[in-house]
């Protein structure tokens, strides 16, 4: 009965948090100030998985939070809680299981180690300032998903329908952002969804390297499992019915357990209980992979790893630290945010170093000179501060030959126009150029000063030539990645 | 009767509307100066004859300037104070619903919200809305230099519209008063639109034909404009022009910001083709 209440509890408490991060999605943007509560992005904030290699990468414990070492503690104490109470992603795939009924298929389960394997690649990887493993990081591709695929199809659709019901159209974005490498993370995230078929939280059980980090920190924890061996007959049932492969019966693994009590209301003597202690159980393994396995893992990464870096100069969002990429972990809160769209993940053929980062994309939108949104949702300070005065993302320039004024004797000064700068970055001076019936003409066009330049793009974005007369550079002397 | 007098006659009784027109209201604009935006408006507003705002069950759309995402002190877009009042000079003057929106050049979203417009319009009960592009539909403009144009259906199917400008300089048109102001009804590539912007703004003023213009001169943009951002090239003037002639509300706007009148194109252009005079009857308060 105790048990049963605890269960329960654990669903509930799994609702709430799903509940929680949907609703702290929606309020990820422009409400009217610039400013967003650090809660906005709690998740993130207190993702012990990503930080950590965060932090490994970037070689600080600056990255770390209030929520960050709550988190530690809740799971070094009462065992793999985030998995089995918290994570949003686990919760949907439990959702998915009881919705879809996954039958349990027979066949030959993988083993347990492969997740470790994971993490140690991309732990190592992370000492290389290489921080990959954030790409695989469940809650940034939930996350992710919801903002580049879910939301934006649901607000096409509610556009569609309130064109029949026009009152409708107020709940929508106000602006219908179309986002890059949504069919790379889309693919993952149906992945881990359609893995589920084959296994209840497959996912979960082999592969997220978030759950073998929490695993390997649940290892030694407080709440534990006992199986009394009066009342137990045997059956089996507990093993079977895990849904982290944690076998109770058999062979106990305690940082597999999500501490979900589903085995202790399922044991039909009530033989399994829970008690607080330090001693261990009898026949307790730590970790299926094997202390070889692990040292070559390592091995490889460090021999693999350089032939995945690569240099490239690129956009970034205003504030963006030095070493960008490595202290990115990719949950996709400011491109949530971004009231302009600027803000796009980067796809594969930029190389995983830079996968699912933000990258200014002034080729479809352009940065807003008095927003600062991003640095407040940022939850690794990977855009650092920033005040409208000290944005420098780029550089504008002006092609001369296909800009209006210069090329074909026409007036036109939409980019000084649309300059943000206060002083104006773009100056108009006087040319004389030829109109194409061939006739001389006075008339002003665009020059851009590159000290007062910011790059925010917007000139790019308003010139009404195509293609585009003026458009935004990468700076050359910075290192932008 | 002689020739002369029956020729002065005719005169009379020619000039008979405009005369009984201008006794009824003998002025054609109101010029106002005072601390408090949101009052001088109400007091400016009351001066001109609230039937001059809306009559009983209009639909009306009231047109500020919210182009950039500045606050209002930097005199970007149109004082939501000064909004605030006309929205509600129109419900008591007998409109059914008030809409107010705009094209904004910056992100809609950010721009509404921070020049305080949408507060201070939904405060006084008007319909805020955010354009689309699915929004907007081809008409004829029928003018010198736009003959086709997307417009936002919106302000098609108001009664009356009610332009609510703000100086400021504009580095191409000199300035951007009530007919520039305008543009933030149309669509498109409005870039297109200054390869002669003089004529464009004289032709979509002479499309939309704002039945009143209310021009805020409350902060005026001295330079940098249209978007500004300098506190420095704001100067407070605590002024604001009422009038239904859009010549006349610009030219007021541009003598304000110190154009010469060789400057002032576009309301030489608005006068020739007969859109107002350039110099009214003003009731100074």
């Amino acid at each position: 009965m105790k048990y049963k209440i605890i269960r329960w509890a654990r669903v509930l408490t799994q609702i709430l948090f799903f509940i929680l991060f949907v609703y702290l999605f929606l309020k990820t943007g422009f409400f009217g100030t610039d400013k967003a509560s650090p809660l906005i992005s709690l998740f993130f904030r207190a993702d012990i998985y990503s930080i950590t290699i965060i932090a490994i990468a970037v070689r600080t414990i600056g990255v770390f939070s209030i929520f960050y070492l709550g988190m530690l503690l809740l799971n070094l104490i009462f065992g793999r809680v985030f998995c089995g109470w918290i994570c949003p992603m686990g919760s949907l795939l439990s959702i998915f299981s009881w919705a879809f009924k996954a039958k349990t298929r027979r066949f030959k389960k993988p083993s347990l180690k492969y997740k470790y394997i994971f993490l140690i690649i991309f732990l190592v990887s992370g000492t290389l300032s290489l921080p990959i493993g954030t790409i695989f990081d469940p809650l940034a591709i939930l996350f992710k998903s919801f903002a580049i695929i879910l939301h934006p199809e649901l607000n096409i659709l509610l556009l569609k329908v309130s064109e029949i019901l026009p009152s409708l159209e107020n709940y929508s974005m106000a602006e219908p952002h179309i986002f890059y490498s949504s069919v790379s993370i889309g693919l993952l995230f149906l992945t881990i969804l359609l893995l589920n078929l084959i296994e209840e939280r497959f996912w979960c059980r082999y592969v997220c390297p978030y759950g073998a980090f929490v695993s390997t920190l649940s290892v030694k924890n407080f709440l534990k499992l006992r199986i009394d061996e009066n009342k137990c007959t045997n059956c089996g049932i507990c093993d079977a019915i895990c849904p982290a492969s944690a076998t109770p019966l058999t062979q106990w693994r305690a940082g597999e357990c999500y501490q979900c009590f589903r085995c202790h209301v399922a044991c039909p003597e009530a033989a399994i209980f829970t008690e607080l202690s330090v001693i261990p159980r009898k026949k307790e393994s730590s970790f299926d992979i094997k202390r070889r396995e692990a040292l070559l893992t390592i091995g490889a990464t460090i021999i693999a790893i350089p032939f995945l870096k690569q240099e490239t100069k690129i956009l970034r969002p205003p504030g963006a630290v030095q070493n960008f990429a490595s202290r990115c972990i990719r949950c996709g809160e400011c491109i949530k945010g971004c009231p302009t769209g600027v803000l796009q993940p980067m796809g594969l053929s930029s190389g995983l170093e830079n996968y699912g980062t933000p990258r200014l994309a002034t080729e479809l939108s352009y940065c807003e000179y008095e927003c600062e949104l991003c640095q407040s949702l940022c939850p690794t300070e990977a855009i650092g501060s920033f005040s409208p005065e000290t944005k420098k993302m780029g550089v504008a320039r002006v092609d001369r030959s296909i800009c209006l004024p210069f090329a074909y004797g026409t007036e036109c000064i939409v980019c000084e126009e649309h300059c943000p700068v206060p002083e104006k970055a773009i100056k108009l001076i006087e040319t004389n150029s030829l109109t194409p019936e061939g006739e001389m003409k006075k008339l002003v066009g665009p020059v851009v000063k590159d000290d007062l330049c910011i790059g925010c793009g917007i000139c790019q974005n308003k010139c009404p030539q195509s293609p585009k007369a003026i458009k935004v550079y990468p700076l050359e002397n910075k290192s932008n990645e | 009767m002689k020739r002369r007098d029956f020729i002065k006659g005719l005169l009379a009784l020619a000039s008979f509307p405009i005369i009984a027109q201008s006794n009824a209201n003998s002025y054609e604009a109101v010029e106002i100066f005072g601390d408090d935006p949101y009052k001088i408006t109400w007091k400016g507003l009351r001066a001109f004859g609230l039937k001059n705002v809306a009559s009983r069950g209009d639909i009306v759309l009231v047109k500020p300037n919210i182009g950039w995402d500045r606050k209002p002190e930097q005199a970007a877009d149109t004082n939501p104070l000064v909004v605030k009042a006309v929205v509600e000079a129109a419900y008591e003057a007998g409109a059914k619903k008030v809409f107010v929106f705009d094209n904004p050049c910056n992100a809609a979203k950010r721009t509404y919200y921070r020049s305080g417009i949408a507060k201070a319009a939904k405060e006084a009960g008007a319909e805020v809305i955010f354009l689309r592009d699915s929004h907007l539909v081809k008409q004829k403009i029928q003018g010198e230099f736009l003959k086709e144009w997307e417009v936002y259906r919106q302000a098609l199917e108001v009664d009356r519209i009610i332009n609510v400008p703000i100086v400021k300089h504009h580095s191409l048109a000199k300035a951007t008063i009530g007919m520039k102001n305008l543009m933030g009804l149309i669509g498109g590539k409005r870039g297109y639109l200054h390869r002669q912007i003089n004529t464009a703004i004289v032709d979509l003023s002479q499309f939309f034909k704002p039945f009143l213009v209310i021009v805020d001169a409350y902060r005026i943009l001295k330079a940098h404009g249209p978007q500004g951002g300098n506190l420095k090239d704001v100067e407070l003037k605590k002024k604001l022009f009422i009038t239904k002639d859009i010549v006349a509300a610009d030219y007021w706007g541009a003598k304000l910001l110190g154009l010469r009148e060789e400057e002032m194109k576009w309301v030489i252009e608005g006068k020739i083709r007969g859109l107002g005079k350039k110099q009214v009857k003003t009731l100074r308060i």
